[in-house]
């Protein structure tokens, strides 16, 4: 079933022209695109706050803009629960004031979403007392999350929620919106130029460059089969790996990817949460045969998938079970004589490796 | 200070607190619209409420009593109607003061509705509220410092008002003799220079105070901490 219909066009007086077209479909859902790729014109339009010269917005059957019909549904009624990138807590009111602030219209009824289970999931029913400028990014964050839910919207938009805070909080704010997504189902779409964060939040992708849908579709896939394209001027690759399972040998510890066997950095605590490596496609170095007495601890033997020209350098797609990408030069794939289908050696440094919850 | 002298500073309280808030209302919605409104004719608008700021105050006050004297289109109808008086009458005064100070206030009241962030009023009606619930949760008590300030700065002006409050009110002894008009009239007899000093050194002190106040409630604004 269709969650969300997106047709719009609309021409900006600075010349940026959008022309949009999606269904979404899926649970959890982004947009993905590099700034100016018409990200944030997309969410506005949804939300309410542009009026595009034409087209429609129909959320769960329900239309909340049509420039054919002349129906143009205001912001406070369409439902659509806003996660914004600076958390836009008010700040004369307390934490519960604020909690409570969308609950009002739904006083006569019983709100379907109940503030203290949404205080325990979101652990904030410490803070109920203190005002704003009193919290930490995080907290205030995750207050802001707990508002939006409490109004009890049909569909969440989160626009480049995480954009302010630091690599430790995205973290933990993302593990909030696993729990929350998980209790309340509620639709989200999640906004962001970020690939990683992209890779990990959602099944499914919308890739939008210059005002227009460039690719839709599983994010594993358009991260293997367009992922270069799209990169072109987002801020990537990055390589994101699942972690199957970690073991700890010694000192060390490793990790078990596709059946390989990676060498973490330094683990400080073990956690029962998802975990995954992440580093760039720079940190990859290919060889076409294995090298002994070398610092790096990690050589993954994998195939040859695509092979892309970009700004004068060489995106390599390797399958070692799930695709990394390489970054090298056209000299170094000239040496190497790499061909599609071809066996090849990454290797990776340990030190290179970033571990995500 | 004489008798006449306390009537005098009663009077300049009562006139300036009449005329503060005659103006609030309406002040409070052209502040808000010239602050968050996009359209046209938005100059009109903006120069209308600056013009007592820039003409002389007997000008303002020539034209309210034209408007409201006693053979004014208004004047006439409220007295005929209503048996009730502007002109000649502490009323008046009031009115004057609310029209010259009223500026004032707009610009204080503009100024503390465009500090308020318009994602906050984005983010209230995105949680279900509407524009006139999210006006009165959010965009008011969040400028309620800045109209206050408004409020203080409108009230020293009222208090300092002489010549709009001279052409319509008159200077008439314990009816519509504010301070100045008090102060005016020692200064015209003869060793009334020196007993003036009293009501001089009231008005002073009320000014200021009002003034000291309203910059620091302007200061204490509420911070949008969000950025």
């Amino acid at each position: 079933m269709t969650i969300l219909e997106v047709d719009l066009c609309h021409q900006f007086k600075s010349g940026f022209e959008l022309d949009i077209h999606f269904k979404i479909k899926n649970q959890i859902t982004s947009i993905f695109g590099a700034s100016g790729s018409g990200k944030t014109s997309i969410t506005s339009m949804i939300a309410g706050l542009t009026k595009p010269n034409h087209g429609k917005v129909i959320l769960n059957k329900r239309t909340l803009f049509d420039s054919y019909s002349h129906i143009d549904v205001p912001i406070s009624q369409r439902k659509i629960g806003i996660i914004f990138q600076n958390h836009l807590l008010f700040p004369h009111l307390d934490v519960k004031s604020n909690l409570q602030y969308g609950i009002r219209r739904f006083s006569r009824h019983q709100s379907s979403t109940d503030l203290l289970r949404v205080c325990e999931v979101l652990e904030i029913s410490h803070l109920l007392k203190r005002y704003p400028k009193h919290l930490s990014g995080g907290e205030c964050q995750r207050v802001a999350i707990g508002r939006t839910l409490l109004s009890s919207p049909e569909a969440l938009l989160m626009d480049e929620p995480l954009a302010s805070l630091d690599d430790r909080l995205k973290d933990s704010i993302l593990n909030y919106f696993d729990r929350i997504l998980e209790e309340w189902q509620i639709p989200t779409i999640f906004i962001s130029h970020n690939q990683s964060l992209v890779q990990r939040f959602s099944s499914h992708t919308i890739v939008v460059d210059h005002g227009k849908v460039l690719s839709t579709g599983l994010t594993a896939d358009i991260i293997e089969n367009h992922g270069p394209d799209i990169w072109k001027s987002a801020k990537g690759p990055i390589n994101l790996l699942d972690i199957d399972s970690l073991e700890q040998d010694g000192e060390s510890s490793y990790a078990l990817i596709c059946g390989q066997k990676i060498q973490l950095p330094s683990i400080n605590q073990a956690s029962n949460q998802k975990m995954y490596i992440q580093f760039s496609a720079s940190d990859v170095v290919l060889s076409s045969n294995i090298i002994v007495n070398i610092s790096t601890r990690n050589h993954l033997l994998g195939v040859v998938r695509r092979i892309v020209e970009q700004n004068s350098n060489i995106l390599v797609a390797i399958d070692v079970g799930t695709i990394i990408w390489s970054k090298i030069t056209m000299g170094a794939q000239k040496d190497l004589q790499l061909k599609i289908g071809c066996q090849i050696y990454c290797m990776i440094k340990t030190q290179s490796l970033e571990i995500v919850i | 200070m004489s008798t006449q002298d306390w009537f005098a500073v009663r009077l300049s309280l009562q006139v300036a607190i009449t005329a503060v808030i005659i103006s609030l209302p309406s002040a409070v919605l052209i502040g808000y619209i010239l602050a968050k409104r996009r359209f046209r004719g938005k100059w009109l608008i903006q120069n209308l409420v600056n013009l007592p700021l820039v003409l002389p105050p007997v000008v303002t006050g020539y034209m309210l009593l034209v408007c409201f004297g006693p053979y004014g289109p208004v004047g006439s109808f409220l007295a005929h109607t209503f048996h009730f008086r502007i002109a000649f009458n502490w009323l008046g005064a009031a009115l004057a003061s609310a029209v010259v100070s009223y500026p004032l206030m707009v610009r204080s009241i503009r100024s503390a509705f465009s500090s308020v962030d318009s994602k906050l009023e984005f983010a209230s009606e995105s949680l279900g509220i509407n524009k006139f619930k999210t006006f009165l949760q959010i965009s008011l008590p969040l400028a309620s410092n800045g109209i206050l300030a408004g409020c203080l700065l409108a009230f020293a002006r009222s208090i300092g008002e002489f010549g709009a409050t001279i052409m319509i009110a008159g200077d008439i002894p314990d009816q519509t003799r504010t301070i100045p008009l008090a102060i005016y009239s020692l200064a015209n007899t003869i060793g009334g220079i020196k007993s003036g000093w009293p009501l001089v050194l009231m008005a002073i002190s009320l000014s200021s105070i009002s003034l000291i106040c309203g910059e620091i409630l302007e200061r204490r604004g509420w911070r949008n901490d969000n950025s």
